[in-house]
């Protein structure tokens, strides 16, 4: 509970500053979804220790399911994104149960294969998907409860919608990150066959923790979808993969926070810089080498040391003052 | 009542045959070495015993059930715990949160608790992480990374790991490797009072402690065993003395 | 039955450049245990020069000369100026650090020649076709079979007959073991990684006249790299010779039945591969 009490603040908090400083609501509102995808990975990356280029397969689904049950089901959006969830929840289990029956660069390259065979799954199934021009018109619609109607037919209303499963699947993943499981995953990433060996079935670690990661990146493609009114073929494409690696990577995959904070260094800077310099993903890629040369932690580790220097630096003048 | 029995053991790779014919007979409560010189199938027989690698033909019995078949995640739960050779731990946890890992080890659920706190589930282990680190004598160091250890501390911990699983048996991988001369005893103590509760199989080539602080030896060869007896009959034995001859005679 | 043939002679020919992308990737894979993400890159940067040496002279022949020397140099001065600090580092760091290369090339790429691909025509004396009876085919896809297969037979030569590919060879096997030897293994390295840059070079000039210049054949590049690699096994100079081979003729005759189908049948062949023999089909056990 205690655990819950001191996150849920910081976390409303960040949904607020995201709307009330960033430049407009739907930089706000693509900052919170891709901060939940960057959280997906982190949970495979930095507690699992699996470094996977599939997390586009689960959003592309994501987002295709979300769609999908929007045009031909007709069901509400949040039915639509919990159809969504599920969808990612299997697949990924299916995904993860076959890829990490490799390891190391084998593993890297399975989930690498299984992103292309989704891509050109996608694209041979242009019935379903639009094929090249990806799936338009996507509807969002509203939930009907005793003939009270909960629609989020405006950009304020979705970013509350978004900004509210923000919270709590990073309250969710808080709490599964802190708990014994998340210690688990810890142990196995630090030393596989120690835990092998003390009783830990360690394949069924990976594929739940594969499981958590696809239905939270799949119901973020779907808010995506919902939000663009559009699946693009592109959220399939190994390339988001990369992204969405980068973004976990720069952010930090150590804390939860670091997601948040790679979804903003993407996102906004992104936005930034793409304004007046089209190329800005070659600094991209410099940034991506320096930060596995020489922080490795990301920048929510860069964050904490800044903090901690502050604090020692303010702690010893005051122990001076005192003195 | 043997703990674990192997029964013609083999263990093949292709046309060589590592391991051949064991028939190993561990009697509860008792401190049982296997010895031999290098190449002499001690590593492998511990592979098969613990489950990394599988046997050839030949079967294992621990506490009368068949556990031939089952991998290395499946023996702890039945009160079978190891220790490695080459130290391994989980370098960037506390001592005690390494003992916590391993007691809870033998539990098939306990670490598949996504919803509870990591605190609540631990609780349960405390009276057996207190056991482990009363034996091994890190009470006062629960609190240190062990990757900050040394390496003799780290040892300890080692054979820690496999306690904090209460387990039946405790296979121990030569505990005594790498360590220095002063800090050795502090192990072949340790094992010698693990007899008390628990059976010990040992596998070590460090000669003169086995001699010292063993019940039964079984000394190998060429992937058979040469033979077997109390340290007195080992001692004293012929063809022992020529299977060590220029080697490790550290008996003399 | 004469389209068949066609599409195999096309599928050879796709096949040799995709053994000259992915030997490179393969050999420095089994001498250090390194995976490249750039690699694809060289292939890319390779068209490109070939796209501003024939727009300067005209002249192909010497883009063919030039152009894989260019990309040579280029691959060692990444190895010694990134790639080579994450040698000590896990793999999925290597990964990252080549991920990150292979993304300032094609950004650097575009700066340069826009985001649009370039045309590259093949050098006039290769224009048209060969007549055998009834049967034709263009003299340039003809040049390039033959052209690689001596290539082919070169790198093997080299592998095979020389102190350097003993080397090499060895050091794929046990690196430790010529490290004992007292053989700069670094260097044999950095040489080797220069070499198959070199090589994927080549293989983005002999593919320029075929299917043009564009900065995301790089990517493109290094998933069909990947599929050679495992498909043959990791490591082996006949496992990327028959995985490319292999690759090649099955995605041209597929493009003339089912066309999007075939990469999907490639990267599931691949999949499968991983999956029920992870050496491939030469690769070291």
């Amino acid at each position: 509970m205690s655990l819950e009490l001191k996150h849920c603040p910081i976390l409303i908090a960040i949904a607020l500053a995201a709307f009330l400083v960033l430049p407009s609501i739907s930089l706000a509102t693509e900052v919170l979804i891709f901060a939940i995808i960057a959280l997906g990975c982190s949970i495979l990356l930095g507690y699992a220790g699996l470094l996977s280029f599939g997390q586009a397969i689960f959003f592309g689904l994501g987002a295709y399911v979300a769609s999908l049950s929007q045009i031909h089901l007709g069901v509400n959006f949040l039915v639509g994104l919990l159809i969504a969830t599920a969808a990612g929840a299997t697949v990924a289990a299916l995904v993860g149960a076959l890829a990490i029956r490799r390891q190391g660069i084998y593993f890297v390259m399975l989930t690498l294969a299984f992103t292309q065979l989704a891509f050109f799954v996608s694209y041979t199934l242009d019935e379903w998907t639009g094929g090249d021009n990806g799936l338009l018109d996507v509807p969002r619609n509203s939930v009907d409860i005793f003939g009270f109607e909960i629609a989020i037919d405006s950009s304020e209303k979705f970013y509350a919608f978004v900004a509210i499963s923000f919270v709590l699947i990073f309250l969710g993943m808080i709490r599964i990150t802190h708990s014994q499981f998340g210690r688990t995953l810890l142990a196995i990433k630090q030393n596989e066959e120690r835990a092998t060996a003390l009783g830990y079935s360690v394949k069924w670690y990976k594929v739940l923790a594969f499981i958590f990661s696809g239905s939270i990146t799949a119901y973020a493609g779907g808010m995506y979808a919902l939000f663009l009114n559009f699946a693009p073929l592109s959220n399939v494409e190994l390339i988001m993969s990369e992204h969405i690696l980068i973004m976990a990577i720069i952010g930090g995959t150590g804390n939860v926070y670091g997601a948040v904070l790679g979804s903003l260094f993407l996102v906004v800077v992104g936005d930034m810089l793409s304004a007046f310099w089209e190329r800005w993903l070659f600094l991209l890629g410099g940034i991506l080498i320096l930060t596995v040369f020489y922080m490795r932690g990301g920048l929510i580790s860069g964050l904490y040391g800044v903090f901690e220097f502050l604090s020692q630096k303010f702690g010893s003048a005051s122990t001076q003052k005192e003195s | 009542m043997s703990i674990l029995t192997t029964n013609r053991l083999t263990k093949s790779y292709g046309e060589f045959k590592a391991v051949t014919d064991v028939n190993l007979d561990v009697q509860p409560n008792t401190l049982h070495a296997v010895i031999g010189p290098n190449g002499a199938g001690k590593t492998t027989l511990f592979h098969c015993l613990t489950g990394v690698q599988r046997l050839t033909s030949g079967r294992i019995l621990f506490d009368n059930k068949e556990i031939s078949k089952l991998g290395p995640e499946k023996r702890s739960s039945l009160g079978m715990s190891r220790s490695f050779q080459v130290t391994s731990l989980f370098l960037e946890m506390t001592v005690r949160e390494n003992l916590q890992i391993a007691a809870l080890g033998v539990s098939s659920i306990d670490g598949f608790r996504f919803w509870s706190s990591s605190a609540s589930t631990v609780k349960k282990t405390a009276a057996a992480v207190d056991y482990a680190l009363e034996t091994t004598g890190f009470e006062n160091r629960a609190e240190t990374i062990a990757g900050d250890l040394s390496h003799g501390q780290q040892r300890m911990l080692e054979v820690g790991m496999a306690l904090a699983q209460q387990p039946k048996l405790i296979l121990l991988d030569e505990p005594t490797s790498g360590m220095g001369v002063d800090d050795i005893p502090m192990i072949s103590d340790l094992v010698r009072r693990l007899t008390k509760d628990i059976t010990v199989l040992l596998i070590e080539h460090n000669m003169g402690i086995v001699l010292e602080i063993s019940d039964k030896i079984t000394v190998m060869q060429l992937g058979q065993i040469l033979v077997e007896g109390t340290p007195n009959q080992i001692k004293n034995d012929q063809r022992v003395r020529e299977a060590y001859l220029g080697g490790e005679t550290e008996d003399a | 039955m004469e389209l068949f043939f066609f599409q195999l002679l096309n599928g050879l020919g796709l096949g040799v450049i995709y053994f000259l992308l992915s030997v490179g990737l393969t050999i420095t894979f089994g001498l250090l245990n390194f995976v490249n993400f750039a690699h694809g890159a060289f292939y890319m940067v390779g068209a490109y020069v070939t796209f501003v040496i024939v727009s300067l002279t005209g002249n192909f022949w010497l883009a063919l000369l030039i152009a894989p020397l260019v990309i040579g140099t280029l691959a060692i001065a990444l190895e010694q100026s990134v790639v080579k600090f994450s040698y000590v580092l896990e793999h999925k760091y290597q990964i990252l650090v080549t991920l990150g290369v292979a993304l300032m090339l094609q950004e650097l790429v575009i700066m340069i020649w826009g985001p649009i691909g370039k045309n590259v025509s093949p050098p006039s004396s290769l224009a048209g076709i060969i007549e055998i009876g009834d049967f034709i085919y263009p003299k340039y896809r003809a040049f390039v079979i033959a052209f690689s297969a001596l290539i082919a037979i070169v790198v093997w030569w080299g592998l095979e007959k020389t102190k350097f590919g003993a080397l090499v060879r060895a050091g794929s096997e046990n690196a430790q073991m010529v490290g004992l030897l007292g053989v700069n293994i670094t260097r044999l390295f950095s040489i080797t990684f220069g070499l198959g840059g070199l090589l994927a070079g080549l293989a983005g000039v002999l593919a320029a006249p075929l299917r043009g210049a564009d900065p995301f054949m790089g990517v493109e590049a290094l998933g069909i790299a990947f599929i050679v690699v495992v498909i043959g096994g990791m490591g082996s100079f006949l496992g990327a010779l028959v995985g490319g081979l292999v690759v090649g003729v099955m995605q041209s005759v597929m493009s003339s039945v089912w066309p999007e189908g075939a990469s999907l049948m490639v990267y599931a062949a691949m999949a499968a591969v991983i999956l029920s023999r992870p050496r491939g089909l030469f690769g070291r056990a």
